[in-house]
């Protein structure tokens, strides 16, 4: 069970992330950048 | 020196931020929201928590940045600094709340590892009025940390030892907080050296 009463049903990060909108967003922005954005050479599966 | 070609004069994450601004925006976003929110916790009891888990990391740059802006918000007192280091040191001998204390516990665990944290860590949090918004955040905190604390460390940045240099930095973020401010400017600290 997990700390806090977070969403049923909604595995892993996405909990939290669902009961924490503001905190998602940017971190979902970094994500985005990080893993799919086009400034970088490496191909999304290498990231 | 840094391991890459950082702008020359920017301590710590600021040559980094600087470096890549695309990553830069959502971190200080997400610092602004972490630490500057004082919906429940305080701003400075934020700062703490982030000074306590880079104190833990080992990194200096962050743990004296965000110790200083605690203090700062704090009012700035020598005892304010002399509470950070306390903190620091031993929190559960420090003269704060127990509800910080017990968060602060919680920190510390996800700083070594998510799964640390027990169900006794966070009853103990529970029992002592901490809501799920302030575990939420307090867990957010410290694994942030952990990222930025890393990203400084791994790319081997900047991290004067000079404390004046802090004192500057900690006055300036208390006021300004994380988001629209321009990093690349040299610090007043810095430039005067």
């Amino acid at each position: 069970m997990a700390h806090i009463r977070l969403p049923e049903g909604i595995p892993g990060i996405l909990g939290p992330m669902a009961f924490s909108p503001e905190t998602a967003k940017p971190l979902n922005a970094l994500a985005e950048v990080l893993l799919r954005g086009p400034n970088s050479y490496l191909p999304p599966t290498e990231r | 020196m840094p391991h890459i070609k950082l702008q020359e004069g920017l301590p710590g994450i600021r040559g980094l931020l600087v470096y890549s601004p695309e990553t830069a925006k959502p971190m200080g976003v997400l610092a602004q929201i972490l630490l500057r929110d004082d919906h429940t916790l305080t701003r400075a009891e934020r700062e703490m928590i982030g000074a306590y888990v880079s104190s833990e990391n080992d990194c200096h740059y962050c743990q004296h940045c965000h110790g200083s802006t605690a203090a700062q918000l704090l009012g700035g007192s020598k005892g304010d600094y002399t509470l950070i280091d306390r903190i620091k040191y031993d929190f559960e001998s420090a003269p704060i709340s127990e509800k910080m204390k017990a968060l602060l516990a919680i920190a510390g665990k996800v700083q070594k590892g998510g799964k640390n944290v027990t169900t006794a860590d966070v009853e103990r949090a529970r029992h002592q009025g901490a809501t799920d918004k302030e575990i939420h955040d307090t867990v957010l905190i410290s694994a942030s940390f952990c990222m930025f604390n890393r990203y400084v460390d791994g790319l081997g940045t900047w991290q004067p030892r000079d404390g004046e240099m802090y004192l500057e930095i900690g006055k300036q973020t208390a006021a300004q907080g994380y988001v629209n401010r321009d990093l690349s400017k040299p610090l007043a600290s810095i430039a005067t050296k």
